[in-house]
């Protein structure tokens, strides 16, 4: 019994950040087929739907609604070509003329063409084998046209150059119904920008695209038993921030009770260039952070800037990764990667908890905004057994950030945190010969280490955590990002890793936190935005946002800040008990 | 800047020549894309993405949405038509081409050496004028069906060819008739459409009552049901409670089973209290009992209302609430501890349809259903949305034909009679404006001309012969689109709204004469950004 969840991706780089996360999904299943005795550790029902198609084709899609501009899509048709039905190609009759107006079809990257090649291969593999074949899923349609060429993910792409969209690194089919393009504004115009919240705001106001929405909710949360919630990814300083905060203000009144857990993102390169536009970006990134945090269970801005608002600060760094900060294609897969791990404690076959008991446990307090904090990979070192390099690690200066102006970081104290831990390999638990003075070697697995290094760290913060075997998965069309000295498997090697060779697969541990450096974050937003006298900006004005609405938000801003008082240290506060 | 200006006075006058240049050329440039669309003769295009996505189209409003218009006076008139759709649903063609026109008569006077200030001075009169005329010519009678099918089907004929069109005709006539209550506003909004993607199979239909896209989940629920109560209700019927108390530390497994049992009893009280409901009103009769709920009914609930003989459908849409009480009658509850018969709707006839992975329940032969359903089913994606959007429009013809109570002769009847009326006037004119008004009163004989060539006839021949026959006859007379004769549009059945064209008078005067005082508008637009 899978307890479904719906994701929203809405906005351009919640959907680059989406598509990773996607992927991800569907190497693991061919993971999953290949190899892995005993029961699944994940349960991909919980993210994904069984479908039929009119032909009688099964299906298996992602239970997600994906907002996006008109011209964002490159060679992705919205409604996919999963579900077509073969139809007389003229069956137009119209008294007059008809003409024909197409547009060149955008050339397709390696990737993707390799990619409509395997699906012809496999479909002709399905229609060689007899019609009767009934439950045919992904796993075996991946895995049989795999026969023939090395399958996708095991291929070298160095798509940097030709990744413009996110589609453009689709790896899996989206159902008809999963695609919401907004006609009003075009991706990227010149001519007229989707950059205010109220422009997004106001979109839902519209008939056309509020029953699309109302139909496409609908129809993946009806057939749901056991609904538990919504994971939304939402761009927090553009048009959609307006969007999203209506969609999220929507879900709290239609599905009351369900968990809602909301990342806000925005790109590591500010799309700005006047000061104008950041101003726009402050009012923005202030409201949806006011609205989102209040109508969803738990909001999580993430970031890779140290920091944000009217000047970005740099970008994370690491002496593992190597990354363009400015490819969206690049940092939408790191901050995935961190995103996606912390969605396995509501993904898990066993003993899963739900999205609501993941948010409540966080949110304690009315601290409904959370940090999230990663360290990709975990520096792991091949020649060194894991009992060894935790004994090594003295501080939590290895949990870096994902999100702006959080101060100094590594010497908070969260008042509480959800840890995830996965892909530390089994067989390098301990060295052959014990160390008796090492104090992890009395742990048993990772999983006993782990919990000792955590309280360690972290002594006066309420912590969980969860420990899965199964690593973060970096395979093809993942983007090459890490050093040459992490190996294929993700860890640190001596050497640099052959070059035809790609990192396939990382041991990553993330933290979602509860934290003071909140505080940092909302007093440093607040006060930008104070600086600002709305009613000079007339696109807000124009939409009926009232300058004294907008002191509102920012006092409710000023007042959640206020929940994060209490010092550094979380003992004063009443969540130890 | 502002040393140039001195030197050189004339330069902000060339500049503002070269706006002027460059506005007249995006709007005929505009003109141009649209102009073959024009009528029941237009052009259908066929827009193919890079993707391969297909949309099938004569509708301005939609092209203009399609295209990816960089031009920025482009752009603003494409707004404007636009919003001439959202007022009225109809006229954007029309709309691009009279602004396209107005400017391209107004610039043989400008060229001449005329001010523009001048030709909008004039454009302001002849507004004023035809504005006039429009209400000289308009017809108000009793809007009855044959006259409504008269709008909806010129209005139709215009988008789909002439057979479905004609279907089309009956199913919005008869739709907005069944939806009107005495003189209230009509609330377009109580006519769902619903599309259906069907492998085979083509039609339209309106069902007196509504369609729901999804159906009972339990596999023991009837998938038919005649003469039923109808419940529409927003109660959850899902146990989730109990994990808001779960929260991080189980007190202990016994008392955590305590919870959810707690739990689980009250969901169960609630699908209790509907069953009893249930045996209350039905007793022993054969009737149907179907809950229509708005929030989620989990397995557990859904298995003990089956038991009962009782057919449940869960998250239903906000929006078809409010339908299903005018559609069958009652009231959608937000508890289930005061349910009397009263709150109940009924319907003959509840069944359920599967294509696919869809299903759909009908909800039909509803006594007096003040909510309908038009059903599209086409094989495709773009099929439907070609139908769909034409519905739409036919859908506004009607109700602004009743809003309205008035319509007005059509086929460019109306325009020949306006310019006529504005020749004769503009020798009552004194000064230049009345340069302004000839401009206008050629301008709008493109409608006619347009209507005239989409259907392979010679313009000028056809507008020379529609004057002379408007002249003699004094009946207003368009263009028959078969023989490019003159035909009495009243005659003929070629109704348009009366809105519409008022609208599309005033929008295309304010944007013309805005594009052509362009030189004002950049200053104006300057110091307002100052203040
Ligand atoms: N049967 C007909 N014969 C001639 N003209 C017609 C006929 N039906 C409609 N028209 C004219 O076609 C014009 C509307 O065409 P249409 O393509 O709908 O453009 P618009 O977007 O401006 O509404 C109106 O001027 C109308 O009078
Ligand atoms: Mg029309």
């Amino acid at each position: 019994m899978a307890r479904e969840v719906i994701t929203l991706q809405i906005g351009h780089f919640a959907n680059s950040i989406g598509t990773h996360m996607w992927n991800v999904q569907e190497s693991s299943f061919c993971y999953g087929a290949t190899g892995a005795a005993g029961v699944k550790e994940i349960d991909s029902d919980v993210l994904y739907r069984e479908g039929r198609t009119l032909l009688g084709d099964v299906t298996y899609t992602p239970r997600l609604i994906a907002v996006d501009l008109k011209g964002s899509l490159n060679t992705l048709r919205p409604d996919g070509v999963l579900y077509d039905v073969e139809t007389e190609a003229n069956d137009i009759t119209w008294g007059g003329d008809v003409t024909m107006h197409k547009a060149s079809p955008p050339v397709k990257n390696q990737f993707l063409t390799d990619l409509d090649l395997s699906d012809e291969n496999a479909l002709q593999k399905s229609q060689n084998t007899s019609t009767d074949t009934p439950d045919k899923d992904m796993e075996e349609l991946s895995s049989s046209s795999s026969q023939t060429a090395p399958p996708i993910k095991d291929k070298i792409y160095h798509l940097d150059e030709s990744v413009s969209v996110w589609s453009d690194y689709l790896y899996g089919h989206l159902h008809p119904k999963s695609l919401a393009i907004v006609r009003d504004f075009t991706h990227q115009s010149e001519t007229e920008k989707f950059e205010l919240y109220p422009q997004g705001k106001d979109l839902l106001k519209k008939r056309e695209l509020s029953e699309e929405l109302e139909d496409k909710l609908h129809f993946f949360a009806e057939e749901c038993d056991h609904l538990q919630g919504f994971h939304i990814l939402a761009n927090f300083d553009d048009g959609f921030s307006g969007m999203a905060a209506g969609i999220v203000e929507l879900l709290n009144d239609e599905y009351h009770g369900k968990g809602v857990l909301t990342w806000g993102v925005v790109p590591a390169v500010s799309s700005s260039n006047s000061a104008t536009q950041d101003t726009y970006r402050v009012i923005n990134s202030a409201i949806a952070f006011e609205q989102l945090s209040q109508y969803s269970s738990y909001f999580v801005p993430v970031a890779l800037n140290s920091s944000l608002w009217r000047k970005y600060g740099p970008a994370l760094s690491s002496p593992y990764l190597l990354y363009d900060p400015t490819l969206n294609y690049h940092t939408s897969a790191i901050l995935a990667s961190c995103i996606e791990s912390m969605t396995l404690p509501f993904r898990l076959t066993k003993e899963a908890i739900s999205i609501s008991q993941l948010c409540e446990m966080l949110s304690a307090g009315g601290k409904k905004i959370g940090t999230l904090c990663s360290s990709l990979p975990f520096p792991l070192l091949e020649r060194q057994s894991i009992v060894s390099r935790l004994n090594e690690i003295q501080d939590t200066s290895i949990f870096k950030p994902l999100a702006p102006d959080v101060g100094n970081f590594s010497c908070l104290s969260p008042y509480s945190q959800f840890v995830v831990c996965r892909g530390f390999p089994n067989n390098k638990l301990k060295d052959a010969v014990p160390q008796p003075q090492n104090p992890f070697e009395v742990g048993k697995s990772v999983d006993e280490m782990m919990k000792m290094m955590i309280s360690n760290l972290y002594p006066s913060t309420v912590s969980s955590l969860l420990t899965v075997s199964q690593a973060a998965l970096t395979s093809s069309p993942y983007p090459h990002i890490f050093s040459p000295l992490v190996s294929s498997s993700g860890l640190i090697g001596d050497k640099p890793r052959p070059e035809d060779e790609a990192v396939k697969s990382i041991p990553l541990v993330t933290s979602l936190q509860s934290s003071p450096a909140t505080r940092n974050l909302l007093s440093k937003l607040s006060s930008e935005a104070k600086k600002i006298d709305l009613r000079r900006y007339h696109g807000y004005f124009e939409s009926n946002m009232e300058a004294d609405e907008y002191q509102e938000i920012l006092d409710n801003l000023d007042s959640l800040n206020q929940r994060y008082d209490g010092g550094s240290s979380p003992m004063e506060d009443s969540d130890d008990d | 800047m502002s040393a140039i200006k001195a030197l050189n006075p004339k330069a902000e006058i060339a500049r503002a020549a070269q706006a002027l240049a460059i506005n007249i050329n995006a709007a005929r440039g505009l003109q141009d894309v649209l102009k073959t669309n024009l009528g029941p003769k237009g052009t259908i295009k066929m827009l193919v993405s890079g993707s391969g996505d297909i949309k099938l189209t004569k509708d301005g409003n939609i092209l203009l949405h399609e295209m990816q218009i960089q031009h920025p006076t482009a752009s603003l008139i494409a707004k404007v038509a636009t919003a001439q759709d959202d007022i009225t649903g109809d006229g954007t063609t029309s709309n691009v081409l009279i602004i396209g026109e107005l400017l391209k008569q107004a610039d043989l006077f400008i060229s001449e050496g005329l001010h523009p200030r001048i030709v909008t001075e004039g454009f302001e009169l002849a507004k004023e004028k035809a504005l006039e005329t429009l209400e000289k010519i308009k017809v108000t009678k009793e809007m009855d069906r044959n006259a409504l099918i008269n709008v909806a089907q010129t209005s139709l004929r215009t988008k789909v060819h002439a057979e479905l069109a004609d279907l089309l005709t009956e199913v919005v006539v008869d739709a907005v008739l069944a939806i009107q209550k005495g003189n209230e506003n009509i609330d377009l909004h109580m006519v769902e459409i619903m599309q259906m993607q069907h492998r085979s199979d083509t039609d339209t239909q309106l069902i007196r009552g509504l369609v729901l896209d999804h159906g009972a989940r339990h596999p023991d629920m009837k998938k038919h049901v005649k003469d039923a109560y109808i419940l529409t209700c927003n109660v959850s019927m899902e146990y989730e409670k109990s994990e808001v108390n779960a929260g991080f530390f189980y007190k202990s497994a016994e008392e955590r089973e305590k919870l959810v049992k707690a739990e689980r009893a009250f969901t169960d009280e609630k699908v209790k209290k509907v069953i009893e409901f249930k045996r209350k009103v039905c007793g022993d009769s054969d009737k149907g009992f179907v809950v229509i709920n708005q929030k989620g009914i989990d397995p557990l609930s859904l298995d003990m209302l089956a038991k009962e003989g009782i057919v449940a459908l869960r998250r239903a849409k906000r929006r078809n609430m409010e339908r299903l009480a005018l559609a069958c009658g009652g009231v959608a509850m937000n508890s289930v501890e005061e349910l009397t018969p009263d709150c109940l709707g009924e319907a003959g006839l509840v069944y359920e349809h599967v294509l696919g992975e869809d299903k759909y329940t009908f909800v039909e032969d509803c006594k007096n259903p003040q909510s309908v359903t038009i059903l599209i089913k086409g094989p495709n994606k773009h099929t439907l949305a070609q139908i769909k959007d034409a519905i739409h429009d036919g859908l506004r013809a009607v109700k602004n034909a009743i809003d309205d109570g008035a319509v007005v002769p059509g086929a460019g009847a109306l325009e020949i009679a306006i310019s006529d009326a504005l020749m004769t006037y503009k020798d009552s004119v004194k000064g230049r404006a009345r340069l302004g008004i000839e401009a206008y009163a050629h301008a709008l004989l493109v409608i006619p001309k347009v209507l005239a060539q989409n259907s392979g006839q010679d313009p000028q021949e056809t507008i020379v012969k529609l004057q002379e026959e408007y002249r003699e006859s004094g009946q207003p007379v368009g263009v028959d689109i078969s023989t490019g004769e003159a035909l009495i549009a009243a005659d003929a059945g070629i109704w348009d709204n009366y809105c519409v064209k008022k609208q599309i008078l005033h929008s295309c005067t304010v944007v013309a004469s805005n594009l052509l005082l362009v030189d004002e508008i950049m200053r104006a637009g300057l110091s307002s950004l100052k203040g």
